[in-house]
């Protein structure tokens, strides 16, 4: 029913990876491949993040929450309102033991350092859907590998997503990844699509 | 004498043979055939899409449309999310191959190149709770 097993997981993501060394899409392994869901397949990319659509009056129409109440938190940047500003992205795919599915985690940073804050990658969602789903799409979580807080995507709807496609995908990271990645920013390139080609 | 009797019957020949090279491939296979194929010839900066529904994603009454090969995905998934009159808040996705989702600012016309076939590109559509 759309799900995998680690060893699964694993031979799937080599495939993942063939592809990425033949483009030079930067993909690796991290961790210990021997230990269940002890490794993940990581790449780092600069990128712009930028609002979706200027939801204008958002500084204006907020008299109330103004800079009184500011906490200066240094570990997270503010809110940015600049229209775009290059960050680093870490993207992460890991498998998840309790959901048997591929899970993905992230972090995306400022120039300077600051990881940006969750409100601005709703809004920054390519595709206008985490905007609305909110907490239900994207939280933060601690990593199951390293140990440190990140940004993940829920898979509580990935093996209903996966088992759509069950017959027709031949790598279910792919056909799962190409799905939402795009909502945070992570475009495959269409090289990966020969990977689910149907043999004809 | 022999010579002139000769030379009617042979002629016939050398034009055969003349012909004969004609059969080598035309210096364009770039052009796509499909193109040539369909009816109406002023669709050639445009790209037929068949669009297919799966899961639990409502039928499009029309299947078949024609779009600009440079039309970007991302585009033609909020027509679809228009036409079936989706809440804001469901996710529309679109795959070729049944199982991979293109880039939103992919182009028609890449897909088509890769996975377009009979002078068309079948385009399957879901709709999901994706999320959470």
């Amino acid at each position: 029913m759309g799900t995998i097993s680690w060893d699964e997981f694993k031979a799937f993501a080599q495939s993942f990876l063939t592809v990425s060394d033949e483009i030079n899409d930067g993909w690796a392994w991290q961790g210990d491949q021997d230990q269940l869901a002890g490794a993940f397949i990581a790449k780092k990319i600069k990128q712009l993040l930028r609002k979706q659509r200027s939801l204008p009056a958002e500084d204006e129409t907020d008299p109330f929450e103004d800079t009184s109440c500011q906490t200066e938190d240094n570990h997270i940047a503010e809110e940015l309102n600049g229209s775009q500003q290059e960050c680093t992205w870490e993207y992460h795919i890991l498998y998840s033991p309790s959901y048997a599915t591929p899970v993905l985690f992230f972090n995306v940073f400022t120039s300077d350092g600051h990881l940006v804050p969750l409100e601005s990658l709703w809004k920054g969602g390519t595709q206008g859907a985490l905007q609305h789903l909110r907490w239900e799409a994207l939280s933060q979580q601690e990593h199951p590998v390293l140990r440190r807080p990140y940004y993940y995507l829920h898979p509580c709807k990935t093996a209903e997503l996966l088992n759509l496609h069950q017959g027709s995908s031949t790598n279910p990271i792919v056909t799962w990844l190409s799905s939402m990645g795009p909502a945070i920013g992570l475009h495959l390139d269409i090289a990966y699509g020969h990977l689910v080609q149907n043999q004809r | 004498m022999s010579d002139s009797p000769g030379t009617p019957v042979e002629t016939p020949e050398n034009v055969d043979t003349a012909e004969a090279p004609a059969e080598s491939i035309p210096p364009e296979p770039s052009s796509p055939a499909s193109v040539a194929d369909r009816p109406n010839e002023t669709n050639k900066h445009k790209i037929d899409i068949l669009l297919k529904a799966t899961g639990n994603a409502p039928i499009m009454k029309q299947k078949k449309w024609t779009v600009e090969k440079d039309k970007k995905i991302g585009s033609i998934i909020e027509f679809i999310k228009k036409y079936l009159k989706l809440e804001p808040s469901e996710s529309l996705f679109l795959y070729v191959n049944q199982a991979f989702a293109p880039a939103p600012d992919q182009i028609v016309r890449n897909l088509y190149d890769c996975y377009g076939s009979d002078g068309k590109l079948v385009l399957h559509y879901c709709k999901s709770q994706a999320w959470g």
